[in-house]
């Protein structure tokens, strides 16, 4: 997987690209620290370009959320109209969880 | 290598890994493959179920499973007769078989890849398609991560700290052979509108019975998005296997 950041004052956006899954390990450890560690108040993760998540890719979702939520920041998801993860975000009724935009 | 005697239904396709090599139970049709840029169509043996047998790599992979084989073994050296024996001795009552150490399998993209495989053989609606990839992965990450490396589940409710933790944990067993050589194997049967897809690990199994199944209004974890996308789910094996029950109506 590889992101990108967008950042502008206090809203930082996040696109992801390639996949979210439990072997992406490494990258998800990287992007867990550098994603925590910034103060923007409003954070979007963009998983428009996502390939495939699975179940490990949505718990570092909500992971991300819950520390978001401790540090007084928001996390909204910009989500995919089709394919894998449009599919999953659905199965898994994931906007209950983290509001999309 | 090829026999004289009769074949079965077996056409095996190695990258050179079993030249010199003995012990292969079944009469199976021997073909050395060696795939080049812009190859599109391999030989295909009359109605012979194809296996390919070799060094799984990532560019291989995608390549492999563009070429309609039934079959995909990896092949670490003599030690692997026996897995490919038993490949070799099932295939005839499989759509697909896919059979990887947790190494390799590890950072592949094996939901995606067995998905194309089976596609290539069963009329796959989108929808399916989209629902049996969710299925195949949650199927696959649970025999690769928790089956076969034996890595703990992170908590959700301890936050980063117990997913640091499990990354750590992570490391540390897959470079372990001892646990990284254990092999998933992903199986698929179709009998029209049924699919069974089977997923084995070599773990050490564990207690289903103890594992209690309680509902959740947004299912997110593995085994809740399997349920949630099957007909029924079998535990075998002592929790070494799991077995998929889908029905998938052709309009």
């Amino acid at each position: 997987m590889e992101y990108s950041y967008n950042k502008a004052g206090d809203n930082l956006e996040v696109d992801l690209n390639g996949r979210l899954t439990f072997d992406e390990h490494t990258t998800c450890r990287q992007l867990i620290t550098e994603l925590t560690a910034d103060d923007a108040t409003n954070k979007v993760i963009n998983l428009s370009k996502l390939e495939f998540i699975d179940s490990a890719g949505l718990g570092l979702l909500l992971r991300i959320q819950d520390a978001c939520t401790k540090s007084g920041q928001t996390l909204s998801l910009r989500v995919p109209a089709d394919g894998q993860v449009q599919k999953m975000l659905q199965v898994a009724r994931f906007d209950q969880l983290v509001p999309f935009i | 290598m090829e026999t004289t005697a009769k074949h079965k239904h077996v056409a095996v396709w190695h990258d050179g890994c079993l030249d010199n090599q003995t012990g292969i139970d079944s009469k199976v049709a021997i073909r050395k493959w060696c795939p080049a840029p812009g190859d599109a169509v391999f030989e295909r043996l009359d109605d012979k179920k194809n296996v390919f047998v070799g060094e799984i790599q990532a560019e291989l992979y995608t390549s492999l499973t563009k070429r309609a084989f039934e079959g995909i073994v990896e092949y670490q050296g003599p030690e692997s007769m026996p897995v490919l024996n038993s490949v070799l001795c099932s295939i005839a009552s499989h759509e697909t078989i896919l059979n990887l150490t947790s190494r390799t399998a590890y950072g592949l993209a094996n939901a995606e890849r067995f998905c194309e495989m089976l596609s290539r053989r069963i009329d796959l609606q989108e929808e399916h398609r989209l629902e049996l990839l969710i299925i195949l992965q949650e199927a696959i990450a649970n025999a690769v991560l928790h089956g076969n490396l034996e890595v703990e589940s992170a908590p959700l409710e301890e936050g980063i700290p117990a997913l640091e933790k499990q990354y750590n944990e992570l490391e540390q067993k897959i470079s372990d052979s001892a646990l990284s050589d254990r092999r998933v194997e992903v199986t698929a049967s179709w009998n029209q509108p049924k699919l069974t897809v089977c997923i084995t690990n070599e773990g050490p199994g564990y207690d289903a019975d103890k594992q209690h199944h309680i509902p959740s209004d947004a299912p997110i974890r593995g085994m809740e998005l399997i349920r949630s996308l099957t007909d029924r789910i079998e535990i075998e094996k002592k929790g070494r296997q799991l077995k998929l029950f889908l029905r998938l109506p052709v309009d």
